[in-house]
């Protein structure tokens, strides 16, 4: 089993844009950089899958913080999903989840929580959304419509992890077949929720450029970061 | 009741137990250390033969008298030709069943290092151990022992540990089970008893001349990273300056080593953007050990100066340059070159200033740290400082070099010692202006001799003439100047014995036993026949309340004396 470790994702995004190797030089001062449209090419070579951003308080929703720290995460998602989540603290170098971590944010309200903000943003006010749950894009830098689905079983943390492999099952199969066709991942992903009877959100019409600046920008001013959990190999 | 019996079969474990488990830190220091830099011969000798050999016979004494025995579960064993229990195991972890004790581990270091030092790599005690924990295990648990033995100093050069690690990497074409694979480098048969292991001849099979599918390294390598990635967290942890010294640069030849193991069996496409990162932060890590090649070029008189004191502060400025307010944050957490608990201090000093003990080696790994990376040069009377320019200007030898060498003038006298003497870069480089009197090559070595011999004298007058013979002589010293003669040489002379002596025999007489035993252990390990230093710690021990000890340090004590008499 693969052990739970996290890094931020912008140590994940200098390293793709980075020569071999990265040193001092490397390093992305301003986050606009990062994603920058000329580094398009790069971004796609390094990430070509899909994306998922996990919203979740780990105070209230005690099934899913016990499933990320278990760190079976990236193995459930796949190579095709690269599975994105809050962290209460910046970790540009590889750490390990351990019992104490999310606990700095274990008493803010789920009104102001940084996870569950950064979810909101993608929707428009009057929708009103359950929370925890896992919101679906597909590019980093395109204007899209991401999918969100509510995970209904929070409290028990096997009961989400089959939750959460069910909904990746579904998401891998519509992002093979988005491949294939050519067609919006995104939209197959949403017929397919429907076609299992799953209840989702579409979100505006976002900008996942501007959203994960405004993302970075504000984690970063609570010392927080956006991570995923660490996988090896391809 | 068998009262004798009991204790023949549980040894007492108290302070001569932590001041052997002190000196094989350092003994496991030496190994780590010289993984970097490799000592000379003469180097190598010199540690043996001036400290091994005292702290060898202090073990056997212990072993003798104290039955003494190690008690940590998680180290390394590895057997030797010379001293090895008939029934113990040959290698894989310490258990208090085997009967092996320091003497045995300690017998194994200094035949590694003598060999490695004679031969070069030794490939061939290093096999045969990994293919006996093989044997028992599985390559998994036998890769980490070799990271252990390696993390434990018992070789000194990596290469030997690289080239087996990736040898049983792809040794796993040998066959599906362990029998399978050992029983190929033996000629199809499986060494069953100790004699079978150690004399059958190994071969290495042709069939690994063979390619290895890549997949199957994958669950090898995979955990070595992530254990690096834990080590990394466990070094930034510590607090105490020899613990943190000594991880940090076992740590450093662990990144390098599994850097090697990538780059050998794990092609580029198969690694993750996730690895990609991880591993160019190894290759940082293990790029900072650089620092170890300034000590070849340091001057005999500059003082001992910790890696992290020296290579902070231009580091820092190159990461806040760069990223600002948050180039403090990502130094620390991409890199180890300092422990948490420095950070608010080197955040707020722009890595310039440390606490003495973190600016300094610390002594408790003065010996190791000075036979290897410092190249044999060893000072028990060092000082942290170096005298004013003007001072040193005074001493008749460097008055009368410069007379020789018609450099009249003071102010070019005293800006030629602040080049040559406190190592500080000439005015003119930064000015542009004239570089002034210039000397030879052959000038610049002769001062450079004459400052060495006049600085260790200078020293030497301070430390013993002016402020330890004021303690030794004068009975009616007042407690508050004695404390302040023992802050100031504490201070200035932080790798000297007989000063830890004082502070050691100055507390014991305050009631501060505890700590007055810290400071002996100190003392025994700078210099384990220090007949003095047995005398205060009987006393302290006895003091402590454990006589059994105080004896065994007062029969060294009349040991040591003899030997001192001779």
């Amino acid at each position: 089993m693969t052990r739970p470790f996290v890094i931020s994702l912008q140590t994940l995004l200098e390293g793709a844009l980075a020569g071999p190797p990265k040193n001092l030089e490397g390093h992305v001062r301003s986050i606009e950089d990062l994603f920058s449209p000329v580094n398009r090419q790069a971004l796609e070579q390094h990430f070509s899958g899909v994306f998922a951003f996990l919203g979740f308080h780990p105070g209230t929703d005690g099934g899913i913080t016990s499933y990320v720290r278990s760190g079976t995460l990236s193995s459930d998602s796949g190579q095709n999903i690269l599975v994105l989540f809050t962290f209460d603290s910046r970790v540009t170098s590889p750490t390990m989840l351990r019992d104490q971590t999310f606990r700095s944010w274990l008493t803010l309200t789920t009104t102001v929580h940084p996870s569950y903000t950064l979810v909101r943003s993608m929707f428009k006010d009057s929708v009103v959304l359950n929370f925890p749950g896992i919101i679906f894009f597909e590019d980093f830098l395109q204007n899209q419509n991401p999918v969100y689905i509510h995970i209904a079983e929070s409290s028990n943390e096997e009961a989400v992890r089959t939750q959460m492999r069910g909904l990746f099952a579904i998401a891998n199969k519509a992002y093979q077949s988005s491949w294939e066709t050519q067609k919006n991942f995104l939209d197959l992903f949403a017929q397919a929720l429907q076609k299992e009877k799953i209840y989702y959100e579409r979100g505006n019409d976002v900008s996942l450029r501007e959203w994960f600046i405004s993302a970075f920008r504000f984690l970063s001013a609570r010392t927080s970061d956006i991570v995923s959990i660490v996988s090896l190999f391809k | 009741m068998k009262l004798g019996s009991e204790q023949h079969h549980f040894p007492l474990k108290g302070q001569i137990q932590d001041l052997v488990e002190l000196a094989f830190q350092e003994i496991r220091a030496f190994g780590v250390f010289s993984s970097h830099v490799r000592p000379t011969r003469k180097c190598f000798e010199e540690y043996i033969q001036n400290h091994i050999t005292d702290i060898n016979a202090l073990i056997q004494t212990a072993e003798e008298h104290r039955n003494l025995i190690p008690g940590n579960n998680s180290r390394p064993i590895l057997y030797n030709y010379r001293s090895w229990p008939e029934n113990a195991p040959l290698a894989g972890y310490y258990t208090f069943e085997s009967g092996i004790k320091y003497s045995h581990l300690l017998t194994t270091y200094v035949a590694n290092w003598h060999y490695e030092s004679s031969n070069g790599p030794l490939h061939s005690r290093l096999l045969r151990a990994a293919l006996y924990v093989w044997c028992s295990k599985d390559l998994n648990y036998c890769v980490n022992y070799i990271f252990d033995l390696q993390k434990y100093g018992y070789f000194m050069i990596p290469e030997a540990i690289e080239q087996v690690i990736a040898l049983l990497i792809r040794s796993q074409v040998l066959g599906k089970s362990s029998q399978e694979v050992i029983s190929a480098y033996f000629k199809g048969k499986i060494p069953l008893s100790s004699s079978d292991w150690l004399t059958w001849e190994i071969e290495e099979p042709s069939k690994l001349l063979e390619g290895l599918d890549p997949v199957n390294v994958q669950p090898l390598l995979e955990p070595l990273i992530f254990d690096t990635l834990e080590e990394l967290e466990c070094a930034r942890d510590l607090n105490i300056p020899e613990e943190w010294l000594l991880e940090q640069s076992a740590a450093m030849l662990r990144c390098r080593t599994i850097l090697i193991l990538c780059s050998r069996f794990l092609e580029e496409d198969l690694r993750t953007v996730a690895l990609k990162s991880i591993l160019d932060q190894f290759d940082e890590i293990a790029a900072d050990a650089g620092i170890y090649m300034w000590y070849q070029h340091r001057p005999k008189f500059a003082p001992l100066s910790s890696p992290m004191s020296m290579q902070i502060a231009p580091i820092l400025w190159s990461f806040r340059q760069k990223l600002g307010e948050e180039g403090e944050a990502r130094l620390y957490q991409e890199r180890l070159l300092y422990p948490s608990v420095l950070r608010e201090q080197i955040a707020l000093s722009d890595g310039e200033t440390f606490p003495q003990e973190w600016s300094i080696i610390p002594p408790r790994l003065l010996w190791p740290f000075a036979m290897s990376i410092n190249q044999g040069h060893l000072d028990p009377a060092g000082r942290t400082r170096p005298f004013p320019p003007e001072q040193v200007e005074q001493v008749l030898e460097v008055r009368n070099f410069f007379e020789k060498s018609g450099i009249n003038l003071q102010e070019d006298r005293i800006r030629l010692l602040n080049e040559i003497y406190l190592g500080k870069v000439p005015d003119a480089w930064k000015t542009g202006g004239s570089p002034g009197v210039q000397l030879s090559d052959e000038q610049s070595t002769q001062l450079t001799s004459i400052l060495q011999e006049s600085h260790r004298s200078f020293c030497l007058k301070e430390l013993i003439e002016e402020n330890l013979n004021t303690i030794y002589r004068r009975n009616d010293l007042g407690k508050e100047e004695q404390e302040r003669i023992l802050k100031k040489v504490s201070v200035l002379y932080p790798w000297s014995p007989a000063v830890y002596l004082e502070l050691a025999i100055y507390h014991d007489e305050n009631g501060n036993h505890l700590l007055a035993w810290d400071y002996i252990l100190t003392t025994l390990l700078l210099y384990p026949n220090y007949n003095a230093g047995w005398h205060a710690a009987s006393i302290i021990l006895g003091r402590l309340g454990n006589d059994a000890e105080a004896d065994f340090a007062w029969a060294v004590y009349t040991v040591t004396k003899k030997g001192a008499g001779k």
